[in-house]
């Protein structure tokens, strides 16, 4: 594969930008630390050999969170077979906490039980939690996820709601982080 | 979106494992992966190269028309079925513009192609392998240099035919099944993009 100056560097920018987003999306998808490595590894290849096609019709932002998440997606299509079926956010919510409640108020503790819970949910519920954790508006999230923005508006206001109820309900002091 | 979600605050301030990746290791893993991708298409070929080198192997040493003819068209099939094999290896591979699609479309057009792969399991992969198949068991059955009554030929025809249609029947029907679990996946995906 021969990489194309434009590439290399439209590849190092849009990684040092966008890599602590990739990384949050990888913790968020794989529970197991060496696949996990093995999969943000996937994800940084896969946005350098994109970029060979970029024609600028998205915003970098926009074409990184949608090149990421296809390669998550097809990681956990592939991985499905030996994982716990996915759910949706409401039968989470009868789901017992796999860890000692008590000392969840660690912070790690909590984002760890913040990324068991995403890793639980189907699609489209897992990509657009994380995009909204990321911090991007329906607008944006729509365009990464090509659903529409009102469908988008909703079903985060949902997931929102009650991605908090669960986390005061099983971390009551995780409020204050 | 408000800014002051103490989850988006956990979320984006999380202490993260180190994690660098070179360009120089990004374009070695680029280039295994294109190495990976070969390799497998080289493996099923291999194994089909078996089978036909044995098929052929059979029609030399056998001095029955019957059976050469089942192994040729046996042979025919594999070729076939190798044909299809890379057709479909080419339209799985990573396509730079594909992949960043939206996740939708992206992910849509990923469980089509599956679907389609195992719906058109007949047309692709068992049947061509059916005509050879059934002449060669004929050709066994009934071959002039066994001396056997008729009743013991067709019995071990039915029995062939019984285990051989038995088996194919089998990966027909769990291939149908997943293709049906994949369809449903589809349609809540559509429902999902209609909302």
């Amino acid at each position: 594969m021969r990489a194309t100056p434009d590439q290399d560097a439209r590849y190092l920018a849009a990684a040092a930008e966008h890599g602590p987003a990739m990384q949050r999306l990888a913790s968020a998808t794989e529970a197991n630390t060496e696949r996990r490595r093995d999969l943000l590894q996937d994800m940084h290849v896969a946005l350098w050999r994109s970029f060979a096609s970029y024609d600028e019709r998205c915003a970098v932002r926009t074409w990184v969170y949608r090149v990421a998440h296809n390669v998550a997606a097809s990681h956990v299509d592939r991985e499905r077979r030996t994982r716990a079926p996915l759910v949706t956010l409401d039968e989470i919510e009868h789901m017992p906490s796999s860890q000692n409640i008590s000392t969840e108020v660690e912070e790690s503790q909590a984002v760890g039980r913040l990324n068991d819970i995403i890793r639980a949910l189907g699609p489209p519920d897992r990509q657009i939690i994380t995009l909204y954790l990321e911090g991007l508006d329906a607008k944006s999230i729509s365009e990464v996820t090509g659903l529409s923005a009102g469908a988008i508006a909703t079903r985060v206001s949902r997931l929102k709601s009650q991605l908090a109820r669960l986390f005061q309900e099983n971390s009551p002091r995780d409020a204050n982080v | 979106m408000s800014d002051h979600d103490p989850l988006q605050k956990l979320w984006t301030q999380q202490t993260q494992e180190p994690f660098t990746m070179s360009l120089a290791d990004i374009h070695e893993r680029a280039q295994q992966f294109q190495t990976r991708v070969q390799r497998r298409n080289w493996i099923e070929h291999a194994a089909s190269v078996v089978v036909i080198a044995a098929f052929a192997y059979v029609a030399w040493v056998v001095p029955d028309w019957g059976v050469r003819v089942g192994a040729g068209l046996i042979i025919l099939g594999t070729l076939y079925v190798m044909w299809k094999l890379s057709t479909f290896a080419r339209a799985a591979t990573i396509d730079e513009k594909n992949e960043a699609r939206s996740w939708a479309d992206f992910h849509r057009a990923e469980l089509v192609r599956q679907r389609d792969v195992l719906t058109r399991i007949w047309s692709w992969y068992l049947g061509p392998f059916v005509p050879g198949i059934v002449v060669f068991w004929f050709a066994m059955a009934f071959a002039p240099s066994v001396d056997l009554p008729l009743g013991a030929r067709l019995l071990m025809l039915a029995q062939n035919a019984l285990m051989g249609g038995g088996i194919f029947a089998a990966i027909a029907w769990l291939n149908g099944r997943a293709a049906k679990r994949l369809g449903r996946e589809i349609e809540a995906l559509d429902r999902t993009r209609d909302l």
